[in-house]
């Protein structure tokens, strides 16, 4: 019997692979070799939907997708950490032990599967595949930013969200209108920049990334 | 394209236009002299462009332009107003606040130059939200304050300012986050409702507002409460709030007069319009339940951090909480007082909060210190501050005959009109407390005499004169509302439709 | 399927089991082999396994005054435990002739019955290491038993089953990496480097106290009794690799009693073992021994695999 390949499937499962390990890795290059193939998947599954769609916006979208997130944002990260001591692209302590938030996560897979099927949403092979993947990483991404004390993991976090919002998005509605994905898309490398420039500010007053040292705001 | 120039309309052009040429050339001009020249001029003809626009939407109801991308009705119209008014009166202060800080040694030319950039750019990027149409660019836009605003906030390289401005991106954004994805259901709702022609326009306000009774409103719900978490982050509703306090207190004050007096609002803005379409939707119920919950949280935490507050600005920040908490508890309420109070509490708050935080960073420059119970005889040293001061602290607290007294007075009769009678309770016994910590905090500054020699005088007539506007506008407004005014917040009124009858 | 329960089928079976006793010393040389190539050694022998065996068999033996009985038998009753496993794992052919008397659960219990004995001797001869090693073993084997449950849970709703015959017969009809079974493989194969001792949950290469777990335990033995350990952990590596071969990638596998496609199937599987076997060789070569504490870490990688899995099955 030859092999046969559900490439939705395995598309969704690379995307739920480097979500967690995201979570399970302590080391800053894991994050972002994480995240890299995670876009680069991410580009694939929207070109699959442009494809079988048949919109042209959603191919430009992908490519969007591959040139930022795969190449532009990992590129100014590397050149942001670059200076930085290795004590700080590393979890050592965050407030949740890893391998509790790696079982938690796996419980926000399972209730973001549960709840998609609360939804009164129209399902088809695409929505099926990427809609519970979306809310997977759309709140594991949030938990990362929650229980993690580096800088440089909660920044990850947040390109975890997006990109499962970004998922979402495309997934549900085959793409919001371009004019708006460049707007996002240009909002979410503003951002990465400016959190690179106060990351480097952190690490340059605190000689620390963690986030821990930031608590002199606050009503006694 | 051509559809694209064809909706061409010079008003809006020209708003958009301003800033951006106003941040172009301070980046080329850099003295500091003419930056500070160009940016009053720039936000000067943005405020003389919404006024033009103002009379524009009272005759057309509103405007439609560019292929359906920006639109502006009442609602939009006057936000916009405000906006250019709080930020010409904030450029204005800057010219002495900030040229304080120059010559103290607090910045250098760097520095300033790029807090006139940012301020450009902060300017542009609040003005678009309430001419966008498309939702999503008004979330590009929400988001594009938050990035601009923290590159403010950051200025100072100290310690508290990196937190505040950390804190402040990083729970911002997760927020907005949480918006767009309710946007995009309410998108979603739109693509389902109705599955012929084009989704191009499907994002758009106006469209939705076309479509919205065929949407399925379990989505609107689910849309909605995403929408109010996400907007309401950033509008400061508690337990949203935390960021709030810190963010406004470590910026420099001409900026939390911004973030504060309209930055809140902008947010406000947008739970409003997704309000409106989910109010299509779902009628009365559901999200005004929401609103109020949220609402009284708001006003109760506020209320409580207000008494124990230690800070002159954090107490001002934690001030703005309470009233955005009064705006959702307001629109609530719902009905026409609670409508045309929410309505009328944004001006006002819009018009008092800026003073406040004006002298409020006119004192703590003259005293080098936030800290309350440090100053002390504001009224020997700075006769004209102390009395704006006095003013503002009356009015925000709602005594008559000022203008948010007015405002909280629609608020609480529509209410008592919606027979919400333990929301009433509980409100009103917070804003006492509130009013009698306000009181004791401003009147122990304003009095008294100051602990260590302090030189007499007022800073500067160019300080002076924003809070005087602002000073007039709120004894003004306590007792007269404006023609233009009363015919925005009418077409307001109407837009929330069936509402009237219920009163 | 049971039905034909035919005397050829049960020679086949008995080989097949035969095939894997025999066959296991010859992965553990070449993943030797692979793994001295890629540090750029030339590396022994790849039937280096065999030849050890076979000395150690001729040689004397020493066995500590102070052991007792539980020291002398455990290696047999480890060697014939593991043994049996083999028995009900479809190798060449997807379908194993004592299916009736066991399943899947059987395996590990027979597992759990040969570390048992094992955690009794280290700690039988009283000396430092092994008890130090049982301790560890004990601690390992209770936060691994967990994921193999929930492990063996996601395969048996997947393929309607514990049986290891039915799992493997439903697995080489249906698509090959459905999402459950990806989730699962992954739990599988970090729960495969966990029970054979490999990187980074034990070194299999070294003496040194701090980082040992299985080797600890035997270090006592030596002659026969050494022999017999290493060969059946050989066997129980080569085991667990068939399971998860003939789970998650079954194709080419036997479904009839033909000359081809048994043929087929023997190469077919060969080959996947070997590559497995480069495989992990290649990761341990690549990963350095996790601390101790930080196992769990990767157990729960497992747990969480596992049960997306699952949930992937009942709702996806």
């Amino acid at each position: 019997m030859m092999p046969q390949f559900d490439l939705l499937a395995i598309c969704s499962a690379i995307l739920l692979i480097t979500t967690f390990a995201v979570v399970a890795r302590r080391g800053f290059m894991d994050w972002l070799n994480a995240y890299r193939y995670q876009s680069i998947a991410l580009a694939g599954v929207t070109a699959i939907i442009a494809f079988v769609t048949g919109i042209w916006e959603i191919y430009i979208a992908a490519i969007l997708t591959f040139v930022i997130k795969a190449i532009v944002i990992p590129k100014v990260f590397l050149r942001v950490t670059g200076g930085l001591a290795i004590k700080n692209k590393i979890e050592t302590d965050p407030y949740i032990s890893i391998r509790s938030s790696v079982i938690l996560s796996a419980l926000l897979v399972v209730f973001s599967y549960f709840i998609t099927e609360q939804f009164p949403f129209k399902f088809d092979k695409v929505v099926n595949a990427f809609l519970p993947v979306s809310i997977s990483m759309f709140l594991i991404g949030i938990f990362v930013m929650i229980v993690r004390k580096k800088t440089l993991n909660q920044v990850v976090g947040l390109l975890i969200l997006e990109n499962g919002l970004f998922l979402f998005a495309t997934s549900l509605t085959h793409g919001i209108s371009l004019i708006i994905e460049v707007g996002i898309f240009i909002d979410v490398i503003i951002g990465v920049i400016i959190s690179a420039i106060l990351m480097q500010r952190i690490n340059y007053t605190f000689d620390s990334m963690s986030v821990a040292n930031l608590e002199k705001l606050r009503d006694e | 394209m051509t559809d694209f120039l064809a909706g061409y309309n010079l008003n809006i052009m020209m708003i958009l236009l301003c800033p951006m040429v106003g941040g172009v050339l301070v980046t080329l001009l850099k003295s500091k002299r003419r930056i500070e020249v160009i940016t009053v001029v720039a936000t000067g003809l943005i405020l003389i462009q919404s006024f033009s626009l103002v009379g524009n939407v009272l005759d057309n109801k509103h405007i439609e332009a560019f292929d359906g991308i920006f639109y502006v009705d009442s609602l939009g119209v006057l936000l916009l107003v405000l906006i250019s008014g709080v930020v010409f009166m904030a450029a204005l202060y800057s010219i002495n606040y900030m040229g304080r800080q120059y010559h103290n040694g607090i910045l250098d030319d760097r520095h300033l130059l790029r807090y006139y950039q940012a301020f450009n750019m902060f300017a542009l990027t609040m003005i678009l939200v309430p001419l966008a149409n498309n939702m999503g660019l008004l979330w590009v836009a929400v988001e594009a304050t938050t990035l601009v605003s923290v590159l403010l906030i950051m200025l100072y390289v100290k310690e508290t300012a990196i937190e505040a401005s950390w804190k402040y991106l990083i729970v911002a954004t997760v927020g907005l986050s949480l918006a767009l994805f309710g946007i995009v259901l309410y998108y979603y709702a739109n693509v389902v409702s109705d599955p012929t022609g084009s989704n191009d326009d499907k994002m758009n306000w106006t469209v939705m507002m076309k479509n919205a009774k065929l949407f399925d409103p379990d989505i609107v719900k689910i849309g909605f409460i995403f929408i109010l978490i996400g907007l309401g982050t950033k509008a400061g509703l508690a337990p949203m709030h935390t960021w709030l306090p810190d963010a406004h207190s470590e910026a420099p004050t001409p900026i939390s007069a911004l973030l504060s007096g309209v930055l809140l609002n902008c947010a406000i803005y947008g739970i409003i319009r997704f309000y409106l379409i989910g109010h299509l939707v779902l009628g009365d119920g559901f999200l005004n339940t929401l609103l109020m919950i949220i609402g009284i949280i708001s006003v109760g935490i506020a209320a409580a951090s207000i008494y124990f507050q230690k800070d002159l600005k954090r107490m001002l920040a934690f001030s703005s909480i309470e009233h955005m908490g009064l705006v959702s508890l307001s629109i609530g309420f719902g009905g026409l007082f609670g409508i045309y109070g929410a309505i009328l509490h944004i001006v006002n708050h819009a018009i008092t909060k800026p003073l406040m935080f004006f002298a409020s960073g006119t004192i703590s420059q003259k005293y080098e210190t936030k800290t309350i119970s440090e100053i002390k005889g504001v009224i020997k040293t700075m006769p004209l501050t102390s009395m704006f001061v006095l003013i503002g602290t009356l009015s925000i607290v709602g005594l008559p005959p000022f203008n948010i007294f007015m405002s909280e007075f629609f608020i609480l009769s529509s209410g008592f009109s919606s027979s919400q009678y333990l929301a009433i309770f509980l409100v009103i016994s917070f804003l006492l407390v509130i009013f009698a910590s306000f009181m004791k905090h401003s009147l122990g500054m304003i009095f008294g005499s100051p602990k260590k020699q302090i030189s007499r005088g007022d800073l500067g007539i160019l300080s002076i004169v924003p809070m005087a506007i602002l000073a007039a506008l709120t004894i003004i407004l306590g007792f007269y509302v404006p023609e233009p005014l009363r015919q925005l917040t009418g077409n307001i009124v109407q837009m929330f439709g069936d509402k009237i009858i219920n009163v | 399927m049971f039905a034909d329960f035919n005397a050829t089928r049960v020679i086949l079976g008995v080989l097949q089991a035969f095939l894997l006793v025999l066959f296991a010393p010859l992965i553990t040389g070449i993943m030797k082999k692979v793994k001295a190539r890629t540090q750029k050694r030339v590396g022994a022998s790849i039937f280096q396994p065999y030849y050890d065996i076979i000395k150690l068999i001729k040689k004397d033996e020493t066995v500590s005054e102070q052991s007792s009985w539980v020291f002398r038998l455990n290696p047999w009753i480890n060697f014939v435990a593991i043994t049996t496993a083999t028995l009900f794992v479809p190798v060449v052919m997807a379908y194993s002739p004592f299916g009736i008397a066991g399943d899947i659960l059987l395996i590990l219990g027979l597992y759990g019955l040969a570390r048992f004995f094992l955690i009794l001797a280290g700690l039988d001869v009283s000396s430092v290491f092994g008890g130090l090693g049982s301790s560890r073993e004990m601690m390992m084997s209770s936060i691994v038993e967990p994921a193999i449950f929930i492990m063996v849970l996601s395969v048996a709703i997947v393929y309607g089953g514990t049986d290891v015959s039915t799992i493997v017969n439903s697995a080489a009809q249906s698509p090959l990496l459905i999402p459950t079974t990806i989730f699962a493989a992954i739990s599988l194969f970090i729960i495969i480097l966990a029970e054979t001792g490999r990187l980074p949950f034990d070194n299999p290469a070294t003496h040194l106290e701090l980082t040992m777990i299985h080797e600890a335990m035997v270090l006592e033995y030596s002659g026969k009794s050494l022999a017999l350990i290493e060969w059946s952990k050989s066997i129980k590596q080569i085991t667990l690799l068939a399971l998860l071969i003939n789970i998650f990638v079954p194709f080419g596998i036997s479904s009839d009693v033909s000359a081809l496609t048994l043929g087929l199937g023997l190469i077919s599987f060969v080959i996947k073992a070997v590559l497995f076997g480069i495989l992990i060789a290649f990761l341990e070569t690549r990963v350095a021994k996790w601390r101790l504490f930080r196992i769990p870490d990767l157990i729960a990688i497992a747990i969480a695999s596992s049960l997306i899995g699952t949930t992937i099955f009942y709702i996806g």
